[in-house]
């Protein structure tokens, strides 16, 4: 009786030891994924090619809720996750220089962070004034 | 029983190094995908192409600030201010403005001759252009045909390569 006691507290230390190990692999790409560096390059560089696309007197707005859910984890204030100077994105989630990308269109260009977690970006024409 | 459980704990053993080399090959790909940039260049020189020919022509016809009937109004020096385009570039990784290039080539459609050559940028990249190698500028021509006032036809070449290889391979 003894030995079959041992043959089961060995197996539920290997059950426990294998769990402990797979959790560990999950949350590490997991972590991987949501990472701020990761999605501060992805969203710079989807909003760039973005207004590459644009054209003028276009209104586009971008979800940015995962950034926002990232940013808040961080403590960073929703205003300053986007910035757009001349041409120009700079997206950061994070205390630090962010991730920076150009885009090649000259847009007048005036955008906001909306209640909903949306990046809104209005582009006028030449004639008219961006009022950022 | 006792060549049981010896079995028993060599197996164990082989069952954990199994299970380390497999969290290594996760964590080495992961490394490596989530570290890679996100190469974004080819739909970025879609783009750029889609963008010029829009700002060449509109509704199948050469628009009057291109061509005026008589003579091609854009070249290569008022091209980034006619086509509200800029190539400057982040300062970073020592670029210098230098990561674009273009070529735009106005052809008779019926004889081939060229009329009108504009480019822009920075020219080395069209020598380096390799789209199978990820450090190399990654290049695009396409073309399209177009009429002007007069009715002539002409193919429009457009051919550009943008690097920015440091932040996309």
């Amino acid at each position: 009786m003894e030995k079959r006691g041992t043959i089961l507290l060995e197996n539920i230390i290997f059950i426990v030891l294998n769990i402990i190990f797979i959790t560990i692999l999950i949350l590490f790409i997991v972590s991987k994924t949501g990472s701020a560096a990761v999605l501060e390059e992805k969203y710079s560089k989807q909003i760039a090619l973005t207004l590459d696309s644009a054209n003028p007197t276009s209104e586009i707005h971008l979800d940015l809720s995962e950034a926002r859910k990232r940013a808040d984890k961080e403590h960073f204030p929703k205003k300053q996750i986007v910035t757009i100077r001349n041409n120009l994105v700079t997206v950061r989630l994070k205390e630090g220089a962010g991730y920076s990308y150009s885009f090649f269109k000259t847009l007048n260009l005036n955008y906001s962070m909306t209640q909903n977690d949306e990046l809104a970006i209005f582009i006028y024409n030449e004639k008219q004034e961006s009022t950022r | 029983m006792k060549n049981k459980k010896a079995q028993d704990k060599i197996l164990s053993v082989y069952w954990f190094v199994i299970l380390f080399i497999v969290a290594g090959v996760v964590v080495y790909m992961g490394a490596t995908f989530y570290g890679e940039p996100f190469d974004v260049r080819e739909a970025e020189t879609n783009i750029l192409i889609n963008q010029i020919s829009n700002c060449l022509s509109e509704g199948g016809k050469l628009k009057l600030d291109i061509y005026d009937g008589k003579e091609f109004l854009l070249n290569s020096v008022n091209f980034l201010e006619k086509c509200k385009m800029t190539f400057e570039v982040e300062e970073t990784k020592g670029w210098k403005n230098d990561q674009h290039y273009i070529e735009i080539s106005f052809l008779d459609f019926n004889t081939s001759i060229r009329k009108n050559f504009v480019k822009q940028g920075n020219f080395k990249l069209k020598n380096n252009c390799d789209n199978n190698q990820r450090n190399f500028p990654y290049c695009k021509e396409r073309s399209f045909y177009t009429l002007d006032e007069n009715k002539n036809q002409y193919e429009v070449k457009i051919y550009a390569s943008i690097r920015k290889t440091e932040k996309n391979a």
